[in-house]
């Protein structure tokens, strides 16, 4: 189906968009129907593997947890373990693991937010079940054609919209940002481009002068994105000799976060952007020869130190933007005979940006006792991840559609947690 | 290029040209404000027949993986007629000997799930083992295999643990004195299963300097062994490139991948690794032209489907309560809705065929108890009574109180032959096959043969191919090939030869289209609008330039023209394909311009690659 929305951009495009800069960028040949370049920007990063939420944000005042986790339960600030093996105290009663000591500084300056006992009220254990469910936002339904993430998206019917508008990180374009509004995957903006600039020249002159519409537009918007992303990251390039302090991490994390901290500041159109990053499956070893080390410490400082880059590295821009982070389900409360834990229920959501009310642990802690538990092994969702998202799509992204954001789910402001401080 | 224009005066007469294209468009935008779908094409232009030679030209294109030389010979020799009722019946088609070489090359492909989770013992299958809670096979060398598998993996597992625990403790006196026995003895002529366990007790640089030291073959089998899942999925991968690309049975490999993603599950799921070669072989493709029944019913009773939409673990809500079922932490929670709403909605009736939610859970009700035997290693469909709920039911108001499995199948009974599946599966064809939004007229006359046949696939297709819509202006080129069909399209041209068809696997996963590997039991869509956008079209270029200057690892051609043809003549003749004259123009300009040389995609690309890679990524190919 050719939709009427497909149609209008493609129109669009060909009266507008065909100079050799792309004209979305020269405000003064827009009009009124043209929006601002400079965009709420909504960034989505999905663990997956399903983290271990309780030793990310540690319950150390929960005496249940060091009962449920003789082997992994990283101490409390207050038990005189070395400053490096033990929690950092947040609010009295969580920590973060102290892997994630490179956040520590923006729950200081309340940019960053915690949401605790959030998750998918789904009580599937399955990777692959519960990840659809989260991208889909239909938790228990799979046949859900489209992502959360592209209906976040305000329909741009009959207005410009940059072909950088939702942005994946990766070769594939993931379920999440699946649907009807354009979404590109990148992997790598500098690889963007067709090998070979004559090549490039003869496919956009062949492309252009084609009889078949269809192809045509969708040619001028591929050529429109290559010249964007040769910006963006000649841009980049140049402030990365500028900066060369190297304040990202390795990994592809750091890797994926750069560069839509590059779309970001080249006010490119960007409104929403997605990465993942994978390895959070714990069943065995982890936790290494003290709790605080290992597998999940690694990844933890890998995870924590790429998202405090990314801040430092968007400046002022940090005022537009809001990061939020989720993972398919938690893990269980209990450690497992192979020093990991097994497959659980609810999770945490880190949420941070420039107008987030930070500094603050978010949702009610169900408590790890014997009563408390989910199916007596879990910790109890006490948040819909759908609420928590719901709340910044509508407040931040000013996309207040209720009904049709999480079909089936309606987007209620009386069960937001009042995380946006913005409005 | 174009105008020697410069600055502001180039800019300005292509927006002067654009608007006027846009006026002339303006019947169309009108359209569209009025706020309907714009119409791919117009009636009438299903009722305009093609000439005979855009008959053959339009037939090589749709109903095949794109045209070769010898699908373009036995078009014309035949006529398209009889060519099309031969493909309806491929047992009558000899096959491709070159495929059968190339197939034999995975033996995965010919196993039952039994036998591959035998052959390729996973993870979670052997320390089910090691705890004694997984059957052994009955036959005593594949059980000591097994037997041997689990030991190294239990031990690989205690490896790792003792390691964590100890990291700053020196390594033992004795393990290194064992290993480094064990290195002297070398690993060639040990068994497989000997390899695995010496490697088991190595160190990562010990580990990798025997496996070097091994003979290719040998490295390539441990190589499974280590990561069986992988192989396993890997055979499944290469067997649909290698039938698409090289099959004479094209209609049956179309009708496969139809099907397939029609009923789809997805390797993601980690156990439908295992159960998609069989599902593939004796469900989709061996009733890919016979009653849709049977067909509904023979995936209904699959591991994939079982597995993939969950019905192997919804049982009736008062199962628990009865007597030997504790209700554990994991164990099934009763009543899962997923396979029943999907059977309608997807399988069968479609969005608004007439079913409520009151019918999608009395069909999850009626399908309790079905569910995959996992007494052995790799059962198959098992239906438990105890499981099943067993009150009456009723479904799209017909009372069903057969009781037992014959509940499930009365309700595939009733679906399979209702009015609505008649014109969702008819739909589903034409949008496949004719155009995205196919004329009501031909959608009607494969839903008379649909119910008249009993849901015959093969009189279904014949009714849609004899008809006129089929070869009409209408339909000839309204599709946007998919990418699974522009990659083997493009390899069937170029007469290319697939030695690791890995490599085009990893292009379909940059082009969006990774293979089994579509979450969404929706399946890809066939529509032109969910294959066209920037990002995957640059990705086409590039698999255009880098298959043709055989930069893409395990695939190669002969840029040699046969019969001294250019390479336009040889697209226009043998790949069949409308190119125009102004992208020809284009082309030759561009690769004639000596300036331009050192800017050729890939050093040393011939001029034969630049044309043919160039003509692959023009809007023309992506049609057909």
């Amino acid at each position: 189906m050719y939709s009427r929305r497909c149609f209008m951009r493609g129109a669009a495009l060909a009266m507008f968009g065909a100079g050799s800069v792309p004209l979305w960028l020269g405000r003064a040949a827009q009009g009124a129907a043209m929006p601002s370049s400079r965009k709420k920007v909504l960034v989505a990063i999905f663990q997956r593997g399903a983290a271990d939420g309780l030793n990310t944000v540690v319950p150390f005042g929960d005496r249940d947890y060091y009962k449920l986790r003789p082997n992994l339960a990283i101490p409390a600030p207050s038990r005189g373990a070395a400053l490096d093996e033990a929690a950092l105290d947040l609010d009295g009663f969580f920590g973060f693991h102290p892997s994630l000591a490179g956040l520590k500084p923006l729950w200081d300056a309340k940019e960053l937010a915690i949401v605790n006992a959030a998750g998918s009220p789904d009580p599937t254990r399955s990777h692959f079940d519960a990840q659809d469910y989260m991208e889909s936002g239909t938790p228990g339904v799979k046949s859900t054609r489209d992502g959360w993430l592209n209906r976040a998206l305000v329909d741009a019917e009959g207005h410009f919209v940059s072909p950088v508008r939702a942005v994946a990180m990766g070769s594939a374009l993931p379920r999440i940002l699946r649907g009807p509004e354009p979404a590109v995957a990148i992997d790598r903006l500098e690889d963007f481009q067709v090998r070979g600039r004559q090549a490039e020249g003869v496919f956009s002159s062949i492309y252009g002068d084609s009889a078949d519409a269809l192809l045509r537009n969708t040619g001028k918007e591929a050529f429109d994105a290559i010249r964007i992303a040769k910006q963006v990251s000649a841009s980049a390039a140049r402030q990365g000799m500028n900066d060369p302090n190297g304040s990202y991490p390795n990994g592809p994390l750091a890797r994926s976060l750069r560069q839509i901290a590059a779309l970001i500041k080249a006010d490119v159109g960007l409104e929403v952007a997605f990465a993942d990053v994978g390895g959070w499956d714990h069943h065995v070893n982890e936790v290494g020869v003290r709790p605080a080390t290992g597998q999940l410490a690694n990844l933890l400082r890998n995870f924590g130190d790429s998202l405090a880059a990314f801040r430092r590295d968007l400046g002022d821009r940090f005022e537009d933007v809001v990061l939020v982070t989720m993972s398919e389900f938690g893990r269980t409360a209990r450690e497992n005979g192979t020093r990991g834990t097994d497959h659980g229920h609810a999770n945490l959501m880190f949420v941070t940006g420039g107008p987030i009310a930070g500094g603050k642990v978010y949702g009610d802690w169900p408590g790890l006792g014997d009563g408390q538990l989910y199916e007596r092994r879990d910790l109890a969702v006490t948040t819909d991840f759908r609420d928590v998202l719901g709340e910044l799509i509508s407040e931040h992204l000013g996309n207040r559609d209720r009904t049709g954001l999480f079909p089936g789910y309606t987007v209620s402001p009386a069960r937001f947690r009042r995380l946006y401080a913005v409005s | 290029m174009q105008w020697k224009l410069s600055g502001p005066w180039r800019a300005c007469s292509r927006i002067r040209f654009e608007v006027l294209a846009a006026i002339l468009a303006t019947p169309l935008i009108l359209f569209v404000l009025a706020g309907e779908e714009p119409a791919g094409r117009s009636e009438a232009a299903f009722h305009r027949p093609l000439d005979e030679a855009r008959q053959v030209e339009h037939v090589a294109n749709r109903l095949t993986f794109g045209p070769t030389a010898n699908v373009v010979a036995s078009l014309r020799a035949i006529g398209v007629r009889k060519w099309i009722e031969l493909q309806l019946q491929p047992e009558r088609i000899p096959e491709s000997t070159l495929l059968e070489a190339k197939l034999a090359a995975y033996p995965a492909l010919r196993m039952s799930t039994a036998e591959l989770a035998v052959a390729y013992p996973n993870r979670q299958y052997l320390r089910a083992v090691s705890r004694g809670a997984a059957a052994l096979p009955a036959d005593p060398a594949e059980r000591e295999k097994v037997e041997a598998l689990a030991k190294v993996q239990a031990e690989r597992e205690r490896g790792f643990l003792r390691q964590a625990r100890s990291r700053t403790q020196p390594a033992s006196r004795e393990s290194t004195a064992r290993s480094k026995k064990e290195m002297a003895g070398g690993l060639n002529g040990t068994s497989g299963t000997l390899q695995l366990a010496a490697l088991a007790s190595m160190t990562p640089d010990e580990r990798a300097a025997a496996v070097r030291a091994l003979p290719p073959a040998e490295r390539k089998a441990l190589a499974e062994s280590v990561r069986p899942a992988l192989t396993v999925q890997a055979s499944l991968v290469a067997g649909k490139i290698l039938r698409a690309s090289y099959s004479e049975r094209q209609l049956e490999e179309l009708m496969t991948d139809f099907w397939f993603n029609h009923f789809n599950v997805s390797v993601k799921k980690e156990a439908d690794r295992y159960y998609s070669i069989p599902y593939e072989r004796d469900v989709i493709r061996k009733h890919a032209f016979g009653k849709f029944e049977d067909l509904l019913t023979a995936t209904a009773e699959s591991p994939a489907m079982l597995y993939y939409l969950d019905n192997f673990q919804s049982v009736s809500p008062d199962a628990r309560f009865r007597r030997g079922m504790q209700r554990a932490p994991r164990a099934p929670r009763g009543l899962n809705e997923n396979y029943a709403r999907e059977l309608m909605e997807l399988h069968t009736l479609g969005v608004g065929g007439g079913y409520t939610q009151k019918d999608v859970t009395e069909v999850a009700r009626c399908f309790t108890g079905w569910t995959i035997d996992r007494r052995t290693p790799g059962g198959g469909f098992r239906f438990v009574p105890q499981l099943h709920d067993s009150k009456a039911k009723t479904v799209l108001g017909k009372k069903i109180d057969a009781g037992g499995m014959e509940d499930g199948l009365r309700v595939l009974h009733l679906l399979a032959n209702h009015p609505s599946t008649a014109k969702f599966i008819s739909t589903k064809l034409a949008e496949r096959f004719v155009a995205d939004e196919p004329p009501a007229s031909l959608v009607e006359a494969m839903s008379a043969t649909f119910l008249r046949t009993g849901g015959d696939i093969r009189e279904v297709l014949r009714t849609m191919f004899a008809s006129e819509e089929f070869l009409s202006e209408g339909a000839y080129r309204a599709k946007v090939k998919q990418p699974f069909e522009m990659v083997v399209s493009a390899v069937r041209a170029l007469n290319a030869d697939i030695a690791q068809p890995v490599a085009l696997a990893r292009v379909l996963d940059r082009l969006g289209q990774p293979l089994y590997r579509k979450q969404e039991p929706t399946g890809y869509s066939a529509l032109n609008s969910e294959w066209v956008n920037s990002a995957a079209l640059v990705e086409r270029m590039n698999l255009a330039l880098g298959l043709a200057a055989n930069q893409i690892r395990g695939v190669r051609w002969k840029d040699i023209p046969e019969n001294g043809q250019t390479t336009v003549e040889m697209a226009r003749s043998r790949w069949l394909l409308p190119v125009s004259e102004s992208t020809v123009e284009r082309i030759g300009k561009a690769i004639d311009d000596p300036a331009q040389e050192q800017l050729r995609p890939f050093r040393g690309a011939t001029e034969a690659q630049m044309w043919a890679g160039l003509l692959l990524g023009s809007p023309e190919f992506q049609r057909h």
